[in-house]
């Protein structure tokens, strides 16, 4: 299942992150995500490595923890979304899904006029419609 | 604007962009037009912003910035404009010029043409009649000038973009990369 | 690499040395002791033996040669691994002892992640970690699972002073102090031996040991042994001492003895070099190398070939049925399996690696299938090591490193320590070849399943590894910082984790990862608190307290430990620049009294602007340009002189904004403004000098009074709170800042940022842009009066008209007198000031006509001068007027509005005080009033001429009541000045008798309360409209008769009411500021005056009076002219003597209009049209009666025709009229007749019948001079009428024939 999603900006600050693992503090996704920026940095500068191909916006499995996965997706306009699920073994057909419409959901979240580009992402409406992205997600991992 | 299945009718993005002028330059700052201009291509610019993240959502990275600029003549443009832009100019050292000879946007603007008399008053006042224009179009290029900018800005391509009015409804945008 | 990798190479030279076993008996070392030192100890110096070039050859005869060599020498007690406990206690010295020096690393503010990096790569940094993983690896020396350790030769010592030194070396090697590894038989015993007779030169000549030597070589053979004499050099202290001290290895079980002082010196270290060059030259090495040879034969002779091979798997599966240990199967020494091993890690040790590798390789297929995971890691490990040694195939050299590590894994137990080592030697084979992401991995994967303090060592070693790697990792570099620190304070490492967590900082602060970086300051916070650098501490945790992104419970905890920590170190001593509350110190509004002072809050509130114009005039002509600067600071204004100016004893107040970001409440308390105050001589010139320094000198005698406020937040509430500041005494008074104290543990305080507009309002913009605290800044001056003063009795609505009378009151709490005092108001012409008579008496009666009026015209007239300023009048008190301290004034005011609407009246009031206060000439008070005017009574005039007299019109007023409510009683219609009276209009025959009559005023009372004002009340939304004649009053005399007055009451005739005197008192002042200048003949001013009870109260004092003005109502009628022509009503006279008679008659023309004119009076013939008809005698009946001359004016509508000819609808009209002429010449002239003035055409006409003629057959034309239609003066009528002519009024005259 999904352990936490997050949006981290241009700037590399976070605009959004949320865990979906209740009682387990947020503050070590908060970490993994940080951490994983690095990754995302190395793949984008040497594309040289295996499995990302050229200029693709997902960017695959970033790195394995002892007990997470961390998925990483780039959009053209540098803003990261990082997936951070907790099963070892996820359809790489769900997580590019995944991430397609959690990029959608940003970019309606974005598009809101009262959102300041750059600052968190506060709106309710985005909580919401990625809960159920990531809800679904499980359903149709199961699936 | 095709944005999550929702349809913006083109006359009030028209219209939108008819308020925005008439708003700023004539009742807001009537008399500072430089700060007018600055207040719509910000308007325009965050609209850029979002627009860039939208139409990229599909499309692999762009590698440099020509792909960026050539996104927007082309998909941008298309989503924005209904149309490409018919010319792209570059001094390969950070300036594009993008000409368009049909712009959306001032295609219905009209100046009141000069009373009906022989040829060679005509073209006089035609030609007076296009300066006049012209210089009337400006404002309204305001908005989509920060648009462009805003949408490169966005997709890493720190520019300034100023606008042209050659002859009604034909346009040029300058794209100076900061480099 | 090269350089990574040869240090690297080295360092497994030296860890994989041959040891060498000592046993010595107890005379030998103590004669070691001597020295403080074993004998071991005295060796282990020499043991690196470079620059030698011993020729070798491999098992297969290849021949190489060994640059240097070294032995690792060990007493037989300490061949053994210590215990786990003991082992770990060791390490955990080592950590503490390096931490401060590791913490004396992190040099400079680790927000720099430049310092950080020094910091990594510092000397102690590396080295205590080099320490560290050296001494690690040296407690798990001496495995059975490994011949590395296992003594390649064993050196027996006895003394020379030992007796029977044979027995003792006989008995030493079979002694029970034999290491287990022999015992249990892990090695093989038979290992070479080397004798050694130690012997001391203090106690002797050596030529004493020889024989014993000989029998030994006799015994044990001539070259296993030898003599070591020690003790013979030459006292050389401090050589002695920095040459152990560098050269001594470290202990590998605490030994408890020192290097420091060597009381007797050994022999110089020749000897023991020479002893042991030769023991490895001689014995040793050629000892290994033909033990590997001969080991090699038999391993290839058992095992190489496919024979063997067959055989050898064969054999393995016949032996698969034997239980399998954990550790799986023992293998004694006897073994095959450890056999090849002895002989892969002698190869290994002699450096040949090609021979140790394939034996190596050989070993792990067998390990493998006996399942001795142990073993195999082992071997997996050596054959990882050995490719790397060969630098060849670097991914195999990995992947053996790797499945060693996993097996030590799987063994777990204390064997999972070697997993541990393997990690260390893969990771530091990464970081030689600069594969930094990789060796992290490799700690980061170790840390793991470690115990929490090398856990901590090795997550820090893979931080730095990310932070060396290119492009440096920095934010997993952090990470593993963060995670180490974990680690380290788990094991009480507070230093280390202080370091870690320091440097982790630079990684998170303002990255926007608030969560985390609040996470580093909490345990930077708490380790700072627990090593005693509380400011740091409170450092930390202050940037922990305002974090509005936190959960509730977080953000109290962080505010807990915040102010547990401020309570138990600094408490309220320190002023902490806290950031909570949020106080917004960038915009404070300032309320303060400079010259200006407020009566109320709303004048202070009350925009600067407006205060300008009413100040024009009042104050003295320097201090205009005053209120450019001394301006409240609440607007930012430049100031252009760089301090305010207050008064001494006056409160300062600053409006603080104070927020509270958090979910949680906060109590705040004992909340005051922070200042700086200076006495300056300047203000103290007056005192003594001495004093005034005396004064300076005590502060017991605080000049500043500073109210203290307190308050609790709610979460996320926002608050504005005024704090009060008093300067006591003179100076400079500066307001920095605000100090608090929060929930009552944590002083607080912020200093205000206030800055003044970015905007450069002038060219030298420098000279403009204020500097930062001039707001904040105070002249603080001598005590200087302050009036209070209050209005009483001013309503909040009134009706538009009614006259109030207000009191001033004007109090002056200080002790020094009030002079020149001053009143201005915005509203002159709607709040005047009265004299003080007028309180006396009672209102409104005071307003009736009173008997000695000239006497008060004259009171007005001195107590009120007006000057001439453009806004408004300024009232000067009478020059006696002087407010002593402590008294109070009363004065007058009346307020009358004439217009409906919201009023706000702005009153100033000047004064001076007697002791001029320097800078201080003078104060002001500011009140400002509003009041809300309803409409009421709205009254407009109409006034047209009467074509009977020329003095005369009438007057139409119309009353139409506008409230919405109320009704209004009429009371009284006056015209103002003397040029005009009033008369009620009567009808014709009142009037005739009028003429004659005695009662006619009772009638005419009558006669108005009947006709003119039938109902004295007006309801509301009604209107009534009322006639007068009006009058143009004749010389005084005249005018003091009744009949004609100025005034006409409206009352019943029954009603005793006085009429309320306009031409004096507060009516007249206003009617006078409304009509500016008062109305010339040319217009009337009307007022009406209402009064009004209120509700059914017929109280007196309940009265309420209004006046409504019209002012400037034109007497001109339609035409500029009025005309009348004056001729008897009847002449008689006798035909018959005369045919005709001559009437003179005169036209009196008046001109109304405010131009000259020339006028043209033509007279009229019969019209030809008209002269057929028939002139009849005697009686001719009238048609039409004469009419009053009010009807007839009406019946005759003023017409113009600018064409001359009468239009025939007049003649015909007149058809009825005799004949006669006019006999004086047809048209005369009046060239110019001056505004208003009136001239008299005299005319003669002949009748020639008896009868009744109508004179009305003249015509006047005429034309203003000097008009011009654009003047505002001109009114439509004259615009209009800039020449006209107009046909004359009919007259009717009788003519009589005479009887005689």
């Amino acid at each position: 299942m999904i352990a936490s999603v997050a949006v981290v900006g241009q700037e590399n600050n976070p605009l959004y992150l949320q865990s979906f693992i209740d009682g387990d503090d947020a503050l070590k996704f908060h970490y993994i995500v940080h951490s994983s920026l690095d990754i995302i940095e190395e793949k984008v500068n040497n594309p040289k490595k295996p499995g990302v191909s050229l200029n693709e916006t997902y960017l695959g499995l970033l790195y394995p923890t002892e007990d997470y996965r961390v998925f990483g997706y780039l959009s053209n306009t540098k803003i990261k979304f990082i997936l951070v699920t907790t099963d070892q073994d996820v359809r790489d057909a769900d997580v590019r899904n995944f991430f397609h419409r959690f990029h959608a959901a940003y970019v309606e979240a974005a598009s809101n006029p009262f959102h300041v580009p750059g600052k968190r992402i506060t709106a309710t409406a985005f909580t919401e419609r990625v809960t159920n992205i990531v809800k679904s997600f499980g359903a149709s991992s199961l699936a | 604007m095709p944005g999550g299945g929702r349809e913006v009718a083109e006359s009030c993005v028209d219209s939108l962009n008819l308020e925005l002028v008439a708003t700023y330059c004539k009742r807001l700052h009537p008399n500072k037009p430089e700060l007018a201009a600055r207040r719509i291509e910000a308007i325009g610019y965050q609209v850029g912003l979002q627009l860039a993240e939208r139409y990229t959502k599909e499309r692999p990275r762009f590698a440099d910035h020509l792909e960026a600029i050539k996104f927007i003549c082309k998909d941008f443009w298309a989503e924005v404009f209904r149309k490409q832009v018919d010319n792209l100019k570059t001094n390969h050292r950070g300036v594009f010029v993008l000409q368009d000879n049909k712009f959306r946007w001032l295609t219905r603007i009209s100046v009141d043409s000069a009373p009906p008399g022989e040829a060679a008053q005509m073209d006089v006042n035609a030609a007076a009649n296009a300066s006049r224009a012209s210089q009337a179009a400006g404002q309204y290029l305001y908005f989509p000038c920060g648009l462009i900018r805003g949408a490169l800005t966005n997709l890493g391509v720190a520019c300034a973009v100023s606008a042209e009015v050659s002859t009604l409804p034909a346009c040029s945008f300058v794209v100076r990369v900061k480099v | 690499m090269e350089a990574a990798g040869a240090a690297l190479a080295h360092l497994m030279r030296d860890r994989f040395s041959p040891v060498v076993m000592v046993l010595s008996t107890p005379r030998a070392e103590e004669s070691c002791r001597k020295n403080h030192l074993g004998f071991v100890d005295l060796l282990r110096p020499f043991s690196v033996l470079d620059q030698i070039n011993v020729p070798v050859r491999t098992a297969s005869e290849q021949p190489y040669r060994l640059q240097d060599f070294q032995l690792r020498i060990f007493n037989a007690s300490e061949i053994r691994q210590p215990s786990p406990e003991i082992a770990e206690e060791h390490l955990v010295e080592i950590v503490t002892n390096s931490s401060d020096d590791a913490v004396g690393a992190l040099q400079g503010d680790p927000a720099n992640i430049e310092v950080v990096k020094q910091m990594a790569e510092s000397e102690t940094q590396v080295s205590w970690f080099q320490r560290y993983s050296k001494s690690f690896m040296s407690t798990l020396a001496f495995s059975e699972h490994e011949a590395l350790d296992h003594p390649v030769a064993c050196l027996l010592v006895v003394s020379s002073k030992d007796e029977s030194p044979l027995s003792q070396f006989v008995d030493l090697f079979n002694g029970n102090q034999l290491p287990r590894l022999l015992n249990e038989g892990a090695m093989d015993p038979k290992i070479l031996k080397h004798y050694v007779l130690l012997h001391d030169v203090q106690d002797g000549a050596l030529d004493g040991c020889n024989e014993i030597l000989f029998e030994m070589r006799g015994a044990f053979g001539v070259n296993n042994c030898g003599v070591l004499p020690i003790n013979s050099g030459a006292p050389d202290v401090a050589f002695q001492l920095d040459f152990w001290t560098r050269r001594s290895s470290l202990p590998i079980i605490p030994s408890s003895h020192s290097t420091s002082e060597l009381v007797c010196i050994v022999s110089s270290d020749v000897q023991i070099t020479d002893f042991l060059l030769d023991v490895t030259l001689k014995q040793v090495i050629p000892h290994m190398e033909q033990k590997i040879r001969m080991l090699n034969q038999q391993v290839s002779a058992t095992r190489k070939g496919l024979k063997n091979q067959l055989k050898n798997l064969w054999w393995r599966k016949g032996k698969d049925d034997t239980p399998d240990v954990q550790t799986g199967p023992v293998y004694t020494f006897s073994s095959m399996e450890s056999q090849i091993r002895v002989l892969a890690d002698y190869a290994f040790m002699l450096r040949d690696y090609d021979l140790a590798l394939s034996n190596y390789r050989l070993l792990s297929s067998d390990y493998k299938t006996d399942k001795a995971w142990k073993h195999y890691a082992g071997v997996q490990e050596m054959i990882g090591l050995c490719l790397f040694m060969l630098d060849q195939s670097r991914r195999e050299a990995e992947m053996c490193l790797d499945t060693a590590y996993n097996y030590y894994q799987k063994c777990g137990g204390l064997t999972a320590k070697y997993a541990t080592r393997t990690a260390l030697w893969l990771s530091e084979m990464h970081k030689a070849r600069g594969q930094f992401r990789e060796a992290a991995g490799v700690l980061f994967r170790a840390s793991v399943e470690e115990l929490d303090l090398r856990a901590g060592v090795l997550l820090e070693q893979a931080a730095y590894c990310y932070l060396r790697a290119s492009p440096p990792m920095l934010r997993k570099f952090g990470f593993h910082l963060v995670l180490a620190g974990n680690r380290y304070i788990v094991c009480a490492q507070h230093k280390h984790a202080m370091r870690v967590y320091r440097s982790a900082l630079s990684i998170f602060e303002d990255q926007g990862w608030k969560y985390i970086s609040d996470h580093v300051h909490f345990h930077l916070g708490r380790l700072s608190h627990f090593l005693g650098s509380f400011d740091l501490a409170i450092l930390h945790f202050m940037k922990l307290i305002s974090c509005s992104h936190q959960s509730p419970t977080n953000q109290s905890n962080f505010l807990r430990e915040f102010l547990y920590v401020v309570q138990n170190t600094v408490g309220k001593d320190k002023l902490l620049e806290l950031d909570l509350p949020a106080v917004k110190v960038e915009n404070v509004c300032v309320h303060f009294e400079d010259h200006r002072t407020y009566a109320s809050s709303a004048a202070a509130a009350a925009p600067e602007e407006i205060w300008g114009p009413v100040e024009e005039g009042l104050l003295p002509a320097v201090t205009v340009t005053l209120h450019t600067w001394m301006d409240a600071p609440s607007k930012s204004l430049p100031q252009v002189k760089d301090f305010n100016i207050c008064v001494a004893g006056e409160d300062i107040g600053v409006d603080v904004e104070f927020s509270n970001p958090l979910q949680i409440p906060i109590d705040i308390s004992s909340i005051c403004l922070s200042c700086e105050f200076i006495e300056t001589a300047a203000a103290s010139e007056e005192i003594d000098s001495q004093i005034s320094k005396e004064e300076t000198a005590d502060i017991s005698a605080s000049p500043l009074f500073l109210p203290q406020e307190a308050f609790s937040l709610k979460p996320e509430e926002k608050i504005v709170v005024r704090l009060m500041v008093k300067p006591l005494k003179e100076g400079v008074l500066k307001v920095v800042g605000v100090n608090w104290i929060l929930s009552g543990v944590a002083a607080g305080h912020r200093d205000f940022a206030v800055l003044g507009p970015r905007i450069k309002r002038s060219k030298s913009g420098a000279r403009d842009e204020p500097l930062p605290h001039q707001r904040l800044k105070f002249h603080v001056l001598r005590h200087m009066p302050r009036l209070d003063v209050s209005v009483h009795e001013l309503p909040a609505r009134v009706n538009s008209g009614e006259l109030h009378r207000v009191v001033l009151e004007l109090y002056n709490p200080s002790k020094v007198p009030v002079k020149k005092l001053k009143l201005k108001s915005s509203h002159s012409n709607s709040l005047l000031v009265g004299d003080p008579a007028d309180l006396d008496m009672e209102f409104p009666s005071c307003l009736e006509v009173q008997a000695q009026e000239g006497q008060q015209e004259v009171h007005n007239a001195e107590s009120f001068e007006q000057d001439s300023s453009p806004s408004g009048l300024v009232f000067s008190f009478p020059e006696g007027t002087v407010l002593e301290g402590g008294s109070t004034v009363l004065w007058p005011l009346w307020f009358h509005a004439s217009h409906a609407g919201m009023l706000s009246i702005n009153t100033v009031i000047y004064y001076e005080s007697d002791g001029a206060t320097v800078g201080l000439m003078y104060r002001t008070v500011r009140m400002t009033h509003t009041i809300q005017v309803l409409p009421a009574l709205c009254i407009s005039v109409q006034i047209s001429p009467s074509p009977m007299h020329l003095q005369q019109f009438f007057l139409r007023l119309d009353v139409e009541n506008q409230h919405l409510t109320e009704s209004f009683w009429l009371r009284q219609v006056s015209c103002a000045g003397d040029h005009w009276c009033l008369a009620p209009l009567l009808p014709p025959m009142v009037e005739q008798e009028g003429m004659g009559g005695t009662d006619t005023a009772e009638v005419r009372a009558a006669f108005l309360s009947a006709s003119v004002c039938p109902s004295q009340l007006l309801p509301p939304s009604q209107t009534l409209s009322l006639f007068f004649k009006l009058l143009v009053a004749q010389h005084k005399g005249r005018s003091s008769s009744e009949e004609v007055t100025s005034n006409i009451g409206l009352g019943p005739p029954s009603s005793s009411e006085p009429l309320i005197d306009i031409s004096s008192g507060p009516l007249f002042r206003f009617l006078l500021s409304a009509t500016n200048p008062m109305s010339d003949s040319g217009s009337v001013d009307v007022v009406l005056i209402s009064e009004q009870q209120e509700g059914m109260g017929t109280v007196q004092d309940s009265l309420r009076v209004g006046a409504h003005h019209v002012c400037h109502c034109s007497v001109q009628g339609a035409q500029p002219f009025v005309w009348v022509m004056e001729a008897p009503k009847c002449v008689v006279h006798d035909f018959w003597t005369q045919p005709f008679c001559e009437v003179s008659v005169t036209l009196t023309i008046r001109n109304c209009s405010i131009f000259a004119a020339s006028v043209r009076v033509e007279t009229l013939d019969l019209p030809s049209a008209a002269s057929s008809q028939t002139t009849q005698g005697g009686w001719t009946s009238l048609g039409v009666s004469t009419p009053p001359s009010g009807e007839s004016s009406k019946a005759e509508p003023p017409r113009k025709s600018t064409s001359g000819v009468p239009n025939t609808e007049v003649m015909v009209n007149r058809a009825s009229c005799g004949p006669f002429l006019w006999c004086n010449l047809q048209a005369s002239t009046i060239h110019t007749l001056p505004a208003g003035a009136s001239a008299k055409v005299p005319l003669r006409i002949a009748f020639f019948a008896p009868g009744s003629y109508d004179l009305s057959r003249y015509r006047i034309s005429w034309t203003l001079l000097e008009f011009e239609p654009t003047s505002s003066l001109s009114t439509a009528a004259t615009s209009k009428e800039a020449l006209g002519t107009g046909l004359g009024h009919p007259l009717l005259l009788t003519v009589v024939q005479s009887i005689t």
